[in-house]
């Protein structure tokens, strides 16, 4: 979704700093946004403070919360999903090497 | 700050948890979520009524979701834990993660569980169920229908994604944005998010 909807609105968007922070994801606030979505997902209170503060700098105090919001919602689908074992849909597959993950040792239990 | 919307919610989602459901009573559900709140804070559970199973299930979608395993789940129902009733139990958890993620990020206190309605769960299941997935659902799984072996799970979960991120009738626009947020930055923080949960969906 990320790919398409950066394409579909001639935005930059490069998908491998969802995995590597050495690259630049070419989104609006993309460093502040990761690090604050690293800090929700490790529940790291001293974290989710100073990335949040950065990223309300970048984007806002409402755009800052609407983005906790989506973090809360995917924190939840990723739960749903793993627990009950929905299939990874075929396609995401080809994703793997674009975004840097390795098959296998990602996906905890799951994998592919 | 917090977003009125989201707040509207939560709310409703914790009046929802608070209530008998399908195969929990609302006293059950409260203490599910407590014992998810706890998980999630890495905190003891404080003691509760719940069958030993019920907290090892809840425990483990709260804290270690990508480890668990279709054999796993075997186990759990020949111990004793329904698999509808497992279900109900990731609904609930879900939610608190999504719900208490949101609270800690805005710098709001955490939620007040409400207090548990009186009344007996429906236990109704609905027809067409697919065994494809870990649990059955109705129609082929994907997200949007993880959780359809219990409906009422199912509907919270559909109205609370709504509100935090979008319908998934709304997920077609890809030009989207709330709050200021737009889409390519929603799904930048939801991949993050979901890579670091270890979860590729």
């Amino acid at each position: 979704m990320l790919r398409r909807s950066a394409e579909t609105t001639n935005r930059e968007a490069h998908l491998r700093a969802i995995t590597d922070d050495s690259v630049t994801s070419g989104i609006r606030g993309g460093r502040q946004l990761l690090a604050f979505a690293d800090a929700l997902v490790a529940r790291d209170p001293a974290a989710v403070t100073t990335t949040g503060a950065a990223l309300a700098g970048e984007v806002g105090d409402a755009t800052a919360a609407r983005a906790a919001a989506v973090c809360g919602n995917f924190q939840m689908m990723n739960r749903i999903l793993d627990a009950t074992g929905v299939p990874v849909p075929p396609g995401r597959r080809d994703l793997v090497a674009e975004i840097g993950i390795d098959p296998d040792t990602f996906g905890g239990a799951h994998g592919f | 700050m917090s977003l009125p919307d989201v707040e509207a919610a939560i709310q409703q989602t914790l009046l929802q948890v608070a209530h008998p459901g399908t195969w929990w009573t609302g006293e059950e559900r409260v203490a599910i979520a407590e014992v998810a709140r706890a998980a999630l804070s890495g905190k003891e559970s404080l003691p509760n009524s719940l069958p030993d199973t019920a907290v090892e299930a809840a425990q483990a979608v709260a804290e270690a979701p990508d480890y668990i395993t279709r054999g796993w789940i075997d186990d759990l129902v020949r111990r004793g834990l329904p698999r509808a009733a497992y279900v109900e139990i990731i609904g609930i958890v879900s939610r608190m993660s999504a719900i208490d993620t949101y609270a800690h990020g805005t710098g709001v206190d955490p939620f007040d569980l409400h207090h548990p309605h009186d009344g007996e769960p429906t236990r109704h299941a609905p027809d067409g169920l697919v065994e494809t997935a870990w649990v059955p659902t109705v129609g082929q799984p994907g997200a949007p229908n993880a959780l359809t072996l219990v409906p009422g799970e199912h509907r919270a979960q559909e109205e609370l994604h709504t509100v935090l991120y979008l319908g998934y009738g709304e997920m077609a626009d890809l030009d989207a944005v709330k709050d200021g947020l737009h889409r390519t930055e929603m799904e930048l923080v939801a991949a993050r998010t979901s890579y670091r949960n270890n979860c590729f969906y």
